[in-house]
């Protein structure tokens, strides 16, 4: 089996929105964070503050990326974030399709498609969020994560497809005081990676990292990542003290 | 009632580099930075906002971002927060752009949010209007009208209310060779403000701008502003070219001179 490269996460969502807090936040990330290289790691800042994280974090063993991106380059779409403008600040990431997305601003897995399909064709990494709204027996939650890798992944060759990091971020879980349990964690990840089997070649999915976003704390780390169906974290909130990120990533460093 | 004409200008996602971004805004800085009697604003890119506003900040021309957050912070992944418009020294916000509508699934509920968010923080709303993708007729263009303005105004306070900016903006005529015909934008205008009325009061109305955008240029600029009904106008692709911005702003201005 192959060996893959563990991944911490991070989006601010929109939480610190002031180049300031950014900045003092971003600058002090980097002065707590070892030289970690064994983990891959990026951060998504408020999509207002990315201009000005994006100096801080340049060859650091950080990764910059948006939240969010317009489903094509440059054109007629009023209140869009351009991946040009990503790339210009030297941006590798995207997020897709986090459930408040999905939710609150009518991203469709149509529009999803599209802007990861974007994303691969600029040579970015897509960080594609999918997940069920609400507690699913497994049956049901199969045909949930179906639909969704089915209709987001439609069109990507299998040569790409190991550059898609899929984030399990079950909205349920997402803004909770507690995480989704571990064994449940680790069953729906080993669900994802059997889904892609269903599309793409078995080496090529080996390939692919699956990691967990919900509620992800220092303290429930080392849990969700003792598993090989888990590849990482994606940390919100609970990654808003730099001491506490850095934790994290130790404990991947660690653990996967 | 006297009002103070408006030239605003949108670069929706064509111009997405800080670089290409301060270019334009140098330029524009240079021919009209100092004309103070017409009200003009820039909404860039938004991921280039902060490098307009470095140019633009010593300027008469105003900085504002294409889209913000229904909330001023919290869980919304990918969204662009009002609080990092107002640190940034931004001061207008366009809500409800047609594309917004039909691209972007945004909501008359979010885009009401939005207007009420702009005005507790000070923020000047341009807040797009119009009838859609297709023509209407006058009594069709009423009462689609009415309905947007019905939603997209509630619990908006009438001390407040004079503040917004609105952009008539027929979908069907955006991104057009040719603009809607200057009487049908006249009538257009005149209903709306007629509308206006009838929400709030005349008083209200009468101080409210009321901008026309949807393939603006130099050709149709004295035509579309030969009414009092149309207090400036709203561009997009014809001001890539500064000169083209400067004489929309001269044509704005002259337009009422000598009136």
């Amino acid at each position: 089996m192959t060996k893959r490269k563990p991944i911490v996460g991070m989006s601010w969502a929109m939480r610190q929105n002031k180049n300031e807090d950014a900045l003092e936040f971003s600058t002090n990330l980097i002065k707590v964070l070892q030289e970690e290289k064994t983990v891959e790691q990026f951060i998504f800042p408020s999509m207002g503050t990315l201009t000005t994280v994006a100096p801080v974090l340049k060859d650091s063993v950080v990764g910059l990326g948006a939240q969010n991106i317009a489903p094509f380059s440059a054109g007629e779409y009023s209140g869009e974030y351009s991946i040009e403008s990503l790339m210009d600040i030297g941006g590798q990431y995207v997020e897709l399709g986090h459930w408040e997305r999905r939710k609150l601003f009518g991203d469709t897995d149509e529009w999803i498609n599209k802007k990861l399909l974007l994303t691969l064709e600029k040579g970015l990494k897509p960080v594609l969020c999918i997940g069920e709204e609400k507690k699913l027996d497994d049956l049901e939650m199969r045909m949930v994560l179906k639909r969704q890798l089915f209709n987001d992944l439609l069109g990507v060759d299998e040569t790409d497809v190991s550059e898609i990091i899929i984030a399990y971020t079950p909205a349920w879980a997402v803004g909770k005081s507690r995480a989704s349990n571990a064994p449940h964690i680790h069953k729906s990840g080993a669900m994802i990676r059997d889904i892609l089997k269903e599309f793409y070649p078995v080496q090529e999915v080996e390939k692919v990292r699956v990691i967990y976003g919900g509620s992800v704390s220092p303290e429930n780390t080392a849990l969700i990542v003792q598993n090989e169906a888990i590849d990482g974290v994606l940390l919100g909130r609970f990654g808003s003290i730099p001491e506490r990120y850095a934790e994290v990533v130790q404990v991947v460093a660690d653990n996967v | 009632m006297k009002r103070k004409l408006v030239v605003g200008f949108s670069l929706k996602n064509y111009i997405n580099t800080n670089k290409k971004t301060k270019k334009l805004c140098e330029a524009m800085k240079q021919l009209c930075g100092t004309e103070e009697q017409i009200e003009q604003f820039l909404f860039p890119s938004l991921g280039t906002i902060q490098a307009a506003q470095d140019v633009l900040h010593e300027s008469s021309i105003g900085v504002g971002a294409q889209n913000i957050a229904p909330e001023q912070n919290g869980a919304f992944t990918g969204e662009y927060s009002i609080e990092t418009l107002l640190e940034v020294g931004g001061k207008y916000v366009e809500i409800g752009h047609n594309e917004r509508i039909h691209l972007f699934n945004e909501s008359f509920e979010l885009i009401n949010q939005k207007i009420k968010l702009a005005l507790d923080n000070h923020i000047t709303p341009v807040v797009c209007i119009g009838e859609g993708n297709v023509r209407l007729s006058i009594e069709g263009f009423r009462e689609r009208l009415e309905e947007q303005l019905t939603h997209f105004l509630q619990d908006v306070e009438i001390a407040e209310a004079a503040k917004i900016i609105f952009a008539y903006e027929p979908g069907w005529a955006i991104g057009k060779a040719q603009a809607a015909d200057t009487g049908f934008v006249h009538q257009a205008h005149k209903e709306i403000r007629a509308l206006l009325e009838k929400r709030f009061d005349k008083e209200t109305a009468e101080k409210m701008r009321i901008i026309y955008g949807g393939s603006v240029s130099k050709e149709n600029t004295g035509e579309l502003m030969s009414s009092e009904e149309v207090d400036g106008v709203f561009i997009g692709r014809f001001g890539h070219e500064p000169k083209n911005y400067q004489q929309i702003v001269s044509l704005v201005k002259n337009s009422r001179e000598g009136v």
